[in-house]
């Protein structure tokens, strides 16, 4: 074998270097290192590694991993102090597993893309090193210059591969890698011929060993060293690179790529960039191993062994460097202990694989939250050597937030100047035939709060997509400070100072607080390779006034949240995580934030400091556009108000003025609609008791009242069925109790608490509404119902059985059919094929067909196109066809969610007669509904729902000159 | 280490892969000159050639070479090429003895074929077709299991491939327990029965036990853990294969079960009734698939949960029983695929997993994934793709023109040919 000639030829005139190397190779024994580093890494390498120490000292023994790195170190010490052949070999293989180890980390841990090709680049690197420097053509290049041809030539390769595939997510991207590595397998094995690139199978050997600057690392000891030299430069300059703007933006774009976009990352870069560190490292790695094998052969780069890196960074932990540590260690250390066993590996590897990705997806030294980014605590301890916080690039003087004061806009105007700030012009956007925006035109003036309002369906999202990039119109312009942004990426948008939150939460859920904040400083962090690798002055104080601005946006928003910071994201409370993303968006200073319903879900008290907030902004000049449905914030914080619906814009003026405008009113309660004819003169009694409720409810305050003051005014059950109303068809339960009783539930949703504690029943044969505002609680309330969120307490019966931690398809089978929210119908198969699906529980074809037959003589539309796809309908078409659906097994209670969401006027009337024609037919009707005015004209009875809580019930016609009800909407 | 040793044709034989045979070479320009005869397919064992069990080996003819002499110990089968000249694929089966390393007495002729290359290539061009519907037929009838669980549960399941391979060892256990000493036991038809019953059940079963048990308990977790489950489930079947065979490739006594003799001439072309059963036996389970799909309750109801698994379930289907069905489906698939690939190859081995499960993959990324006639139509296009490959490129490249062409269609046409995008709701 070469090697062990090599050993035997070198060995007395390197003793000397291996004893210094023997205190080199282990990465954090502080006491040897910088020596031990400097003999195995030339002059060269002494400078970076000295200034690099004293970082490199915290940054590799983060606390708790401690006892790992020691572990390692003693353990790569063991092959050096015995000079045993065989140790030596493992132990350099386990540098360079974990070179490839750290590479794959970066691609597929920190920025989220599985790259199954990965080996290719580590085959590409070795191939390259192998041209460079052996007989095969006759060139021995130095070894420096030969591995960083290699990097370079692994870097090219993965530009190659990842610029024509940035469109590509998840499993695509696995495939298109995994092909890729396929092909270069394939090539490695056949270039031979007509030219010899590769020398085919056979490979190519006599390699020569490593040499830099005349000093050859044939010996073991020697290319022992230099692997592990390698293998800790690389885990210090990966590890510095995760704890800048860098890492945090993989970490970004992992987590959540619009959020990543609408904070300024460029998340297509950062995605070639991730994929072209990993390459480089596996480049690295590459050179590496074909100078220490002496050899390369097509079969070094197979499937297989990308499998073997996925498993050491499972195994390990994803993104936490001890875990790649102990990963690389332990399935190169074990299979050799298990040689007798070697025909069992794979089949151990493969069942490891799937019991760790169920039972510890999260590795045997899991990352904790943060690890690979900024740590507060750290960044503390290393205060006094932190120079004085300069400001970044992109940051203007005298716009660092001071400690605890506000936050102060970009632009240091304090008040409206008038000068436009974000006009959007006649924007138009449809989404597959439907428009969700029809042709709005708003401008919002610098130093402005406007209110976006509107009832749910109205495109108020939509637009805040529109304007930051997420989605692009079909026609119209937008203009940013006069420039326009229709077709400019995210990114592009918020560089101009757009910063935004999110309806539907979008934090970076793994990261901590603090890092998620910190995302929203990235535009301004400095990101240059050489300040993250070097830990220059400047790249330090710039990250200090960051971090220092981000816990002023975070102090800001509630001092709570401050102590807070290291937590990981997903761990906090509901309204914190509103908060948590208001700070992210303040942390980018911008000049326009945009926020999407900031209140939503929130309690009286913390609607009140979030009005405050915004209060707080405005007086400091900042430009702000909300989207709200608690009318009493849009009164207090706006100077404009701007209604849509339907995607058009309804009205403008001041708070007030909207308040009273009849056609916002007509939008959000529906069109003052009497069906005297179908509505029985039902006995008003206690009119007074109904008002009082719902007044009470209306106010911020008494929503938090307990809620057996609520049980006290509630109205008696109607047992007696309602006079003048048609004869009706009971399913009533056996023990002659209401239909469907609910009692006391409170269910979550996530960490959200949406009801608290509800009580409701349906008696057979009534049509009863619930009613509300966005996020009251209506659509969790049916979805618990229906078993698609499990109740975290109370009781729920159908017919008198208890239903509630039922399967769904269970509680459909029981009798419950919906109309769900949205319709979701389906839209690839036929309308026939959807009304079949309708009558699955029937499972009897026949019975099935008859019923369908029943049913589209209701809908004459819908038998007209019973074989057209149903994606193809109309909006109106599409909610006939999911009432329809609904009614094909002859449920005993359908459950309606928002059926005249998204439909014009006409339609809405025509769903509500269909309710009213189902009720006929003896079925019983739960109606969920927003458009109350529409909802109240036939039901029997209606329940007001508010922040989770029952705040009035009654006949419905009572409710309908109720002014308390237009409160609770509008109030 | 040594050098590579050269073969009598005066090509560098591959140390690790070769059969190092004394060819006698006729031809002496172009590539008609190119014949190899190596080990099918390359193990990824360790060991050399001298640890090699007697087995099956696979000529792969190039352009206008035929193989038209005797060659003692090397059996040709009637399979490969047919009687008259052309390029293909001929399996010979090497008897024990004469390979160990050492030039063996085998003698191999081959005659030049008087015509220019294009010629050449266009003559053979309805052969090739022919192999590439077969081929493709079978890719179809993996592609479908893909497709099947890929539009349902949005997962790759890598370890589709491997059930493939299962199915394929579970028909070889019943032809080798129907052989007595060379020859069947029962009537070739019966068997061949028994066989797809035997694969189907064992595949059926198998797909069923990895979706409760890997799968299942990782839904609603990360995207990648189940795919990562996946894997480990490959690696598992693959190396479980690999200990209970020894490494060693199984034949497939296909003459016993369909005459080799049984062929049917379409124009220039030879097709065997091998071929001919394989590609109707998989248009008519696609049929059927299509109809129990599109018409069946069962079927309407795996369309309806691939859709908006949630409403699925208020309409009272129990979507965990739909996907465990959806499973054993294409996994059922996959064991009859299993046997039509030994017919074809007349030989099964442990790996043959891996690199059909991609070739299945990219058959129903190409015809968009999730849509059961675009996993078909995939399936015939990368068959041709391959066989047409190997007739126009060389066949050392034809699973490299496979993955180009799943990496050019992802790039372009992401959806694939049938498919349809989704978007993301912000």
């Amino acid at each position: 074998m070469k090697h062990k000639e090599r050993v035997v030829t070198l060995r007395g005139s390197c003793d000397a270097v291996a004893a210094g190397d023997a205190r080199g190779a282990c990465a954090a024994t502080t006491s040897g290192q910088e020596r031990g580093m400097a003999a195995a890494g030339g002059p060269g390498l002494r400078a970076l590694i000295s200034r690099a120490l004293p970082a490199a000292r915290s940054l590799l023994v983060p606390p708790g991993a401690g006892t790992a790195y020691l572990g390692v170190a003693l353990l790569a010490l063991i092959p050096l102090l015995t000079r045993n052949f065989y140790y030596l070999r493992v132990g350099g293989t386990v540098g360079l597993y974990l070179i490839l180890a750290i590479g794959l980390n970066i691609v597929a841990g920190e920025a989220g893309l599985l790259d199954l090709g990965y080996v290719a680049f580590y085959g590409i690197g070795a191939y390259v090193y192998a041209f460079l420097s052996s007989p095969h053509f006759g060139l021995h290049v130095p070894f420096l210059l030969s591995t960083a041809c290699s990097v370079a030539a692994a870097v090219l390769a993965a530009l190659v591969v990842s610029l024509p595939t940035l469109h590509l997510r998840g499993d695509y991207l696995a495939m298109v890698t995994l092909g890729f590595g396929q092909i270069v397998r394939i090539l490695l094995n056949n270039l031979d011929r007509p030219v010899n690139i590769t020398n085919g199978p056979n490979g190519i050997v006599g390699i020569d060993p490593p040499s830099i600057l005349g000093v050859s690392f044939a010996p073991l000891e020697m290319s022992y060293c230099l692997i592990w030299a390698f293998a800790v430069g690389s885990v210090l300059v990966t590890s510095r690179l995760l704890r800048s703007g860098i890492g945090r933006a993989w970490a970004a774009l992992r987590e959540d790529e619009v959020a990543a976009g609408c904070m300024g990352v460029d998340v297509a870069r950062y995605r070639v960039m991730a994929f072209l560190w990993g390459a480089g490292l596996a480049g690295l790695a590459g050179a590496l191993f074909a100078s220490w094998q002496g050899a390369v052969f097509p079969q070094n780069f197979t499937m297989a062994e990308t499998i073997t890196v996925y498993c050491m960074i499972i195994l390990g932990g994803m993104r936490s460097l001890p875990g790649l540590v102990a990963g690389a260690a332990a399935l190169v250390v074990l299979p050799e202990m298990l040689r007798a066993y070697s025909v069992y590996r794979m089949l151990i590897y493969g069942v490891a694989l799937v019991l760790l990705v169920i039972y510890r997806p999260q590795g045997l030294i899991p990352a904790r939250s943060g690890s690979s980014s900024s740590e507060p605590g750290r960044t503390r301890r290393r205060s006094r050597r932190t120079p004085e916080a300069e400001p970044c690039p992109a940051q203007a003087p005298g716009a660092r937030m001071e400690p605890g004061a506000t936050p102060r806009a970009g632009t240091a105007t304090a008040t409206a100047t008038g000068e436009p700030a974000l006009e959007v012009r006649d924007v138009r956007c449809t989404f597959g035939g439907l428009a969700a925006l029809a042709g709005v035109s708003l401008t919002v003036r610098l130093g402005e709060v406007v209110g976006i309002i509107g009832p749910n369906g109205a495109g108020k999202t939509t637009l805040f997509n529109l304007i930051t990039g997420v989605t692009r119109p079909s026609s119209g312009d937008i203009r940013v400070f006069g420039k326009s942004v229709v077709g400019l990426p995210s990114h592009g948008i918020a560089a101009l100072g757009v910063a935004r939150t999110f309806q539907n939460i979008r934090l970076f859920e793994g990261q901590s607080v603090l890092e998620n904040v910190l995302a929203g400083c990235h535009l301004r962090v400095r990101r240059d390779l050489a300040g993250v690798v070097f830990r220059t002055r400047a790249f330090r104080a710039c990250e200090a006034s960051e971090i220092a601005s981000a816990r002023d946006a975070l102090r800001f928003l509630g001092r709570a949240l401050r102590e807070r910071e290291a937590e990981p994201a997903r761990d906090l409370a509901y309204p914190d995580r509103r908060r948590v993303e208001l700070a992210r968006a303040l942390a980018a200073k911008p000049r326009i934030l945009l926020l999407d319903e900031p209140t939503a879900g929130m309690t009286p008290d913390e609607i009140k400091e979030m009005v405050d907030a915004i209060r707080l902004l405005k007086d400091h000049g900042y430009t702000v556009v909300v989207i709200e449905h608690h009318m009493d914030v849009v009164a207090e914080t706006c100077d404009r108000v701007i209604v849509l619906d339907h995607g058009e814009k309804i009205a403008e003026g001041t708070p007030a003025e909207v308040a009273s405008n009849p056609e916002v009113m007509r939008a959000y309660l529906g069109a003052e609609r009497r069906t005297a004819a179908d509505r029985p003169a039902g006995p008003r009694d206690e009119p007074g008791k109904v008002g009082d409720t719902t007044q009470e409810g209306a106010t911020c305050a008494s929503a938090n009242a307990p809620r057996h003051e609520q049980v006290e005014v509630k109205l008696p059950r109607p047992r007696t069925k309602c006079p003048g109303r048609p004869e009706v068809r009971r399913g009533v339960a056996e023990n002659g109790g209401p239909l469907l009783e609910i009692k006391d539930v409170h269910s979550s949703y996530g960490p959200v608490r949406v009801l608290q504690g509800v009580d409701l029943y349906v008696e057979s044969g009534e049509i009863v509404t619930v009613l509300g505002s966005n996020a009251a609680g209506k659509s969790t309330l049916l979805r618990t119902i229906l078993g698609r969120v499990r109740p975290a307490k109370g009781e729920i019966r159908f017919m008198g059985r208890r239903i509630d931690g039922m399967p769904t398809s269970e509680i459909a089978r029981a009798g419950i059919a919906v109309v769900p929210e949205g319709r979701r119908i389906f839209p690839g198969l036929s309308v026939l094929e959807n009304l079949e699906l309708g009558g699955y529980v029937l499972g009897d074809r026949r019975k099935a067909a008859e019923r369908i037959e029943q049913v589209l003589d209701l809908f004459p539309v819908l038998a007209e196109r019973r074989h057209q796809k149903a994606g193809t309908l109309s909006g109106g078409e599409q909610q006939m066809l999911a009432i329809s659906r609904a009614l094909i097994a002859n449920p005993k209670l359908i459950c309606m969610d928002e059926p005249s969401m998204g439909l014009a006027p006409v339609l809405v009337d025509r769903v509500m007669q269909t309710v009213q024609d189902i009720r006929r037919a003896g079925t019983t009707v739960l109606l969920v509904e927003q458009n109350a005015r529409a909802a109240l004209a036939i039901a029997d009875r209606a329940y007001v729902l508010r922040s989770g809580r029952i705040v009035g019930t009654g006949p419905a016609a009572r409710f309908l000159d109720d002014e308390s009800l237009t409160r609770a909407y509008l109030a | 280490m040594a050098r590579p040793a050269r073969a009598a044709n005066g090509l560098p034989a591959r140390a690790s892969q070769v059969v190092r045979v004394r060819a006698q070479a006729a031809v002496r320009r172009g590539r008609a000159g190119d014949i190899t005869i190596r080990r099918y397919p390359p193990s990824q064992l360790d060991g050399g050639w001298d640890a090699d069990p007697p087995g099956r080996a696979r000529a792969t003819v190039l352009a206008s070479a035929r193989i038209c002499g005797r060659w003692p110990g090397i059996r040709r089968d009637a399979c490969g090429t047919g009687p008259g000249p052309g390029p293909g694929n001929a399996n010979v089966c090497l008897d024990s003895g004469n390979n160990s390393g050492s030039d063996s007495d085998g003698n191999m002729e081959m005659e030049r074929w008087e015509t220019s290359p294009m010629e050449q290539a266009l003559a053979q061009l309805p052969q090739q077709i022919v192999n590439g519907l077969t081929l493709g037929s079978v890719y179809a009838l993996l592609a479908l299991g893909y497709s099947m669980v890929y539009g349902i549960l949005k997962m790759l399941n890598f370890a589709h491939g491997d059930v493939f391979m299962v199915g394929a060892f579970a028909g070889w256990g019943v032809l080798y327990l129907f052989t007595r000493s060379g020859e069947l036991a029962a009537s070739p038809f019966a068997v061949l029965v028994v066989m797809t019953t035997a694969a189907v059940t064992a595949t059926s079963i198998l797909g069923g036990l990895i979706e409760r048990f890997a799968y299942r308990p990782l839904r609603g977790s990360s995207r990648l853990a189940p795919l990562i489950s996946a894997l480990g489930v490959s690696i598992i079947l693959e190396n479980a294969a690999m200990l209970l065979t020894a490494g060693r490739a199984k034949a497939y006594q296909t003459e016993m079960l369909i005459p080799p003799t049984w062929t049917v001439r379409v124009g220039d072309a030879t097709i065997s009734a091998t071929r001919l059963a394989i590609v109707v036996a998989s248009v008519a389970i696609m049929l059927a698939l299509d109809f129990a799909v599109s018409r069946t309750m069962l079927g309407k109801a795996m369309r309806a949960t691939s859709e908006d698994p949630e409403a699925a379930e208020y309409m009272g289907i129990r979507t965990s029983g739909v996907i465990a069905a959806t499973f054993v489906i294409g996994s059922a698939l996959a064991g009859v695929a299993g046997v039509m690939i030994g017919l074809y190859y007349m030989q099964v081995d442990f790996i043959m997993g891996f690199s059909a499960g991609l070739k299945a993959f990219t058959a129903a990324v190409l015809g968009g994934i999730g849509s059961i006639r675009g996993a078909m139509a995939g399936g015939i296009v990368l068959g041709l793709a391959e066989s047409l490959g190997v007739l126009f490129v060389a066949p050392v490249y034809k699973d490299a023109i496979v993955f180009s062409v799943l990496i050019a269609t992802l790039i372009l046409k992401p959806a694939g040919i049938l498919g349809e995008h989704a978007h993301e709701k912000v």
